[in-house]
């Protein structure tokens, strides 16, 4: 019992780490759909590593 | 290397690297704590079941920080600006191997906890160093 305690609060970690770090970037998933956004997703501009080439 | 890490990322390796080594960070400071049930330290929940998952999750960092690693090297190689999280990355690389050869040898099992606490500083540095400007949107 412990043991499944001890995983399901490993998973749970993994989870919320999920969504607060995609809820970080999540503002530019919105606009994916909305258009006229600077999202990290689609960007062109220079806020994002993911740019550097 | 880096059109394949593109490729599987959809264009976006920073942010995939974001969210994983986020990951990484959260369960290695999550093995501290299983580690210091582990050791006794402090007596939550029994010792075995403590370090059967510091091990089970020991093994899904181990993986997911190749992965970051190898994805992180082949987009962005080594750059001057982020010299402290390149020589983090590869120290923690350094103490991960030496970690995985104590464990699988049976031998200093002494030198596990120092060796533990040392990788948990060197990831938490490469993950300082660059997601938060990252996840900020400054970098």
């Amino acid at each position: 019992m412990q043991l499944l305690g001890s995983i399901a609060v490993a998973i749970a970690i993994i989870a919320v780490t999920i969504a607060l770090v995609t809820a970080k970037l999540g503002p530019n998933a919105e606009e994916d759909h909305g258009g006229a956004g600077k999202g990290k997703t689609e960007q062109s501009g220079h806020s994002g590593k993911d740019d550097e080439d | 290397m880096e059109d394949f890490v593109e490729s599987i990322t959809r264009g976006n390796p920073g942010s995939v690297k974001a969210v994983l080594a986020s990951v990484v960070l959260a369960l290695a400071a999550y093995q501290l704590i299983l580690a210091a049930i582990g050791y006794r330290k402090l007596p939550l929940i029994d010792a075995q079941p403590a370090f059967l998952t510091h091990r089970a999750s020991g093994d899904m960092i181990a993986v997911l920080f190749v992965v970051v690693a190898l994805m992180c090297l082949a987009v962005f190689g080594f750059e001057d600006d982020y010299a402290l999280h390149g020589w983090a990355g590869f120290g923690a690389v350094v103490v991960l191997a030496v970690k995985v050869t104590v464990i699988r040898s049976g031998k200093g099992g002494r030198a596990l906890p120092y060796l533990g606490i040392t990788l948990f500083a060197l990831l938490a540095v490469a993950w300082l160093t660059v997601t938060p400007d990252f996840l900020a949107g400054e970098d």
